[in-house]
């Protein structure tokens, strides 16, 4: 795993946390906003973003099962080990994270659900995230600054995909929408701030090395953060809405790339080097 | 009864032989080793090759096995650390989790191989494989509670071992079980300094 990309683990993941970012926020807002909530355009953008969350994270799961040597039966053993294990949990929250997702969609979804759903996926990403914080054998994963990044990463494409429906409807809806205005001018603001967050964890975290570096800089922080201050005076922001998730998908990607395959074992001295 | 590997540098040559005897009894792919030999810090004022010869430490905080989603690490009662493969279903961690990168990963089978001591030979009071095919006794199989060594030249009590050497990680990462007697320091002889006739 380690000196490797794991692009089939990566790249499902990177989806499942932006489906995971969305709802979050999604659910946020609606417990957090009446208006939002009760809006007509609040309750289309709420079914939009929970449908498209759903399938998503549905087939991320599906594909991330394909990084396992044996994927048949994982589901059902990944549970065996629950008090000890990090990932067992991840699997487990993952897991009630898309069962609420799709109870949210099909009961059109409360404020209880949207709890749930809030809590499950929170909880899926940040035990997926102490996996690697806890693991002292990988100095680069041991820490806090792991649980920064996953963190960073789910609410970043999240607030991204949220926005993309927001803006949606942004663009249909024309002049003040009230609720949904609102709801687009929190996401902007979280998009910059935590592209902003991602390049001091990157950088702090010790990742700001490999070639895989200066293309994330570049892809998913520079012209991103560029395409956002743009936006704000764009009249029609869908344009910018989708060059911003496209870049930030391609951003995280390289950046968990670059988290795996950069890392090495604790050092080992001399020439003796076992690896 | 607790069991550990001990390898004594001074003794060993790097010559492999309980690399191959281990692949030799479990017919492992060829990219699978339980166990491995390379040559260790070169100390500049003593210019010999060390070899190190490393399998599973068989931690007393195996990392292995506090990471394996499916229980698939058990530890015996002798501390031997052994890995089921019907449970495994090859996501790798442990080959992450372990600091010495004991656990190995084959892509063919999808599975994880692990050094397990070969504790069906040891149930039947026989020496591990690595053990009886090191031909010059470098390998033991130490008895913690008694210090007893025993290796393929015979048995005996081990000299001033170690639990750790600089070459690798820090013990306090799993607790790992392995000992290690080091090479003593050999004379060099300046035919300069005395030059004959």
């Amino acid at each position: 795993m380690v000196g490797n990309a794991e692009l089939t683990l990566v790249i499902p993941t990177i989806f499942l946390h932006m489906s995971i970012g969305a709802t979050f926020l999604l659910a946020f807002m609606k417990l957090t906003s009446p208006d939002f909530g009760v809006s007509s355009e609040g309750v289309m953008v709420e079914k939009q973003v929970v449908f498209f969350s759903m399938i998503i994270a549905g087939l991320s799961m599906l594909a991330a099962l394909t990084h396992l040597g044996h994927p048949l039966g994982a589901w059902t053993m990944a549970f065996k080990n629950l008090p000890a294990s990090w990932l067992g949990w991840e699997s487990l929250f993952y897991l009630l994270f898309l069962v609420s997702l799709v109870a949210y969609y099909l009961t059109g979804g409360g404020a209880l659900n949207a709890l749930v759903m809030m809590t499950t996926g929170g909880l899926a990403v940040l035990t997926g995230a102490m996996i690697y914080s806890n693991m002292a054998s990988v100095p680069a994963w041991a820490g806090p600054a792991t649980i920064a990044t996953f963190v960073i990463t789910f609410l970043l494409l999240g607030a991204a995909f949220l926005s993309l429906f927001l803006a949606g409807r942004l663009a249909d809806g024309g002049g003040s929408m009230g609720p949904i205005t609102q709801a687009f001018g929190m996401t902007s603001k979280l998009i910059i701030l935590l592209i902003i967050g991602a390049l001091v964890v990157t950088v702090m975290g010790g990742n700001a090395s490999g070639e895989m570096f200066l293309p994330r800089l570049v892809l998913g922080i520079a012209i991103p953060l560029v395409i956002a201050f743009l936006a704000m005076s764009a009249e029609n922001k869908v344009p910018h809405v989708i060059g911003i998730l496209v870049l930030l998908v391609v951003g995280e990607i390289l950046g968990r790339a670059m988290f795996y395959a950069t890392a090495s074992l604790a050092p080992m001295g001399g020439n003796g080097a076992l690896y | 009864m607790k069991r550990k590997f001990i390898h004594n540098l001074d003794k060993c040559v790097g010559c492999n032989a309980c690399v191959t005897s281990c692949k030799n009894e479990y017919q492992t792919p060829a990219t699978i080793n339980y166990r491995q030999v390379f040559p260790a810090n070169e100390d500049p004022n003593n210019p010999e090759r060390n070899f190190i010869s490393f399998a599973c430490s068989h931690c007393e905080n195996p990392a292995c096995m506090t990471n394996c989603p499916t229980s698939a690490y058990t530890k015996r009662a002798d501390g031997v650390v052994i890995h089921e493969i019907a449970s495994c279903i090859g996501c790798k961690l442990c080959t992450v989790a372990c600091p010495y990168g004991s656990p190995t990963y084959s892509p063919v089978t999808g599975k994880v191989y692990k050094c397990q001591m070969c504790y069906q030979k040891v149930d039947n009071k026989e020496l591990p494989s690595c053990v009886s095919g090191c031909p010059v006794g470098a390998l033991g199989m130490m008895d913690i509670d008694s210090g007893l060594v025993q290796t393929s030249l015979g048995e005996g009590k081990a000299a001033q071992a170690v639990d750790s050497l600089p070459e690798l990680p820090s013990n306090s990462i799993t607790n790992p079980q392995h000992r290690f007697i080091k090479r003593k320091p050999a004379k060099q002889v300046r035919y300069d300094a005395n030059p004959v006739g």
